[in-house]
């Protein structure tokens, strides 16, 4: 039994083996640490807080069913939020959600606004501001972004898990980075 | 190289993914356009600032009702675990879930005294439908809870013309709560079915309606 709480040196792994033993205590514990991250996640990708809270909900009981397949071989954190990004893309899928389709060229017409714009560079990115402009991006560009600038995934693991190829990860990227900029640009 | 090219690849550059060479001359049209370097500085700085975005809270109420579902589920297969979670602890949630509400707390612990007096004792002693269906989520456990549900039912008609004049956001705010409690109500009916005796899930399921009542009260 994991039960000090003020143990704060438990690893996830011993906290997960404790878990799939049916240990709520531990569960719960784990559920304290990474909660905070996993509606973060969940909320970025919907903009939505009652669906992020229902989709966060849903991860951790999956989480409950898969904890004893943790083999602590990965990061806990990785593994976790890995979880959670397929759960919230197949809500996505069963919800009907369609992600705008991109060339991998980029296009032409926007980036000559882009030039022709010359808008002033903001002194400094205000996180809020970042945060809420994530929300106003179209679902693709907005994943992408997600989990490749905030999660910290490579353009192949993003290409497999959204099933497009490297370049269309790379180029979704690229054009959620400017579109964020143009949003950032606007409300200085 | 032209700046278009520039403007085109240069998440690719910033992110180390070009050759050596095309990298090279990426650096040195940089150095002499002010407008490409320009751009480079701000999805630079857009990259840097979503590695340290703020977090966000979930509701205080959401570990409760993700246990809830764990024991409603029949997860645990530990007998020792199955009520896994202290009194103290469920209460303080619920305390804590108040909190959490967008719109304003009550005005007083006096008038949800008073609410909680009133429901609870017309209720207990009028009716007791204590035989219930299997329809789950639709199952009485709370022998009162019919009547909860009409009179808040009647109170929610009358209110609706209200929230016709309401913006998207306090609309939206409104629901929310709403919504909150509505599933905080099915975990509690859940664990309650599974302890029908359980004093303290009574008394939490009423609270549940008398904030659902003061919901509507406070947003007047
Ligand atoms: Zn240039």
């Amino acid at each position: 039994m994991i039960a000090n709480p003020s143990n704060t040196a438990t690893s996830d792994y011993e906290l997960a083996q404790a878990s799939s033993r049916g240990d709520m205590s531990a569960f719960e514990q784990i559920y304290e640490r990474h909660h905070r991250r996993v509606y973060s996640l969940c909320l970025r990708m919907v903009a939505n807080a009652t669906e992020a809270e229902d989709l966060t909900q849903e991860v951790y009981i999956q989480l409950f069913r898969k904890i004893g397949s943790f083999r602590g071989e990965s990061a806990f954190t990785t593994w976790l939020h890995r979880l959670t990004v397929n759960h919230v893309l197949m809500h996505f899928r069963k919800k009907g959600v369609k992600f705008e389709k991109t060339t991998e060229e980029g296009e032409i017409g926007e980036i000559q606004d882009l030039i022709q714009g010359g808008t002033e560079r903001p002194r400094y990115v205000d996180r809020l501001a970042l945060d809420k402009a994530i929300a106003e991006l179209p679902p693709g560009y907005r994943t992408v972004f997600i989990l490749h600038d905030i999660e910290g995934f490579e353009h192949e693991e993003i290409g497999n898990i959204l099933g497009v190829s490297t370049g269309t990860s790379k180029s979704q990227l690229h054009k959620a980075r400017m579109r964020l900029r143009d949003l950032l640009n606007k409300k200085i | 190289m032209e700046c278009l090219i520039v403007r085109n690849t240069l998440s690719d550059y910033l992110d180390s993914g070009l050759p050596e060479t095309e990298a090279h001359q990426f650096a040195a049209h940089l150095t002499g356009c002010e407008n490409c370097q320009k751009l480079e500085l701000q999805l630079a700085e857009i990259r840097m600032a979503a590695r340290d975005l703020p977090l966000h809270t979930p509701s205080k109420a959401l570990w409760m009702r993700i246990s809830n579902t764990i024991e409603a589920e029949g997860m645990l297969t530990d007998p020792r675990a199955t009520r896994p979670m202290k009194k103290e602890t469920l209460l303080d949630q619920w305390r804590n879930a108040w909190a959490s509400l967008s719109f304003p707390q009550l005005a007083g612990a006096g008038a949800l005294a008073a609410l909680l007096v009133a429901f609870g004792s017309v209720g207990i002693y009028r009716q007791f439908n204590g035989v219930v269906s299997m329809g789950a989520m639709q199952t009485s456990v709370l022998p009162e809870e019919s009547k909860l549900k009409s009179e808040f039912e009647r109170k929610f008609d009358a209110f609706k013309a209200k929230m016709t004049s309401w913006d998207a956001q306090r609309r939206t705010a409104f629901e929310s709560d709403l919504s909150r409690l509505e599933k905080s109500l099915d975990a509690c009916r859940t664990q309650l079915a599974a302890h029908p005796q359980d004093a303290q899930l009574i008394e939490q399921m009423r609270q549940l309606y008398a904030e659902k009542s003061a919901l509507l009260d406070q947003a007047k």
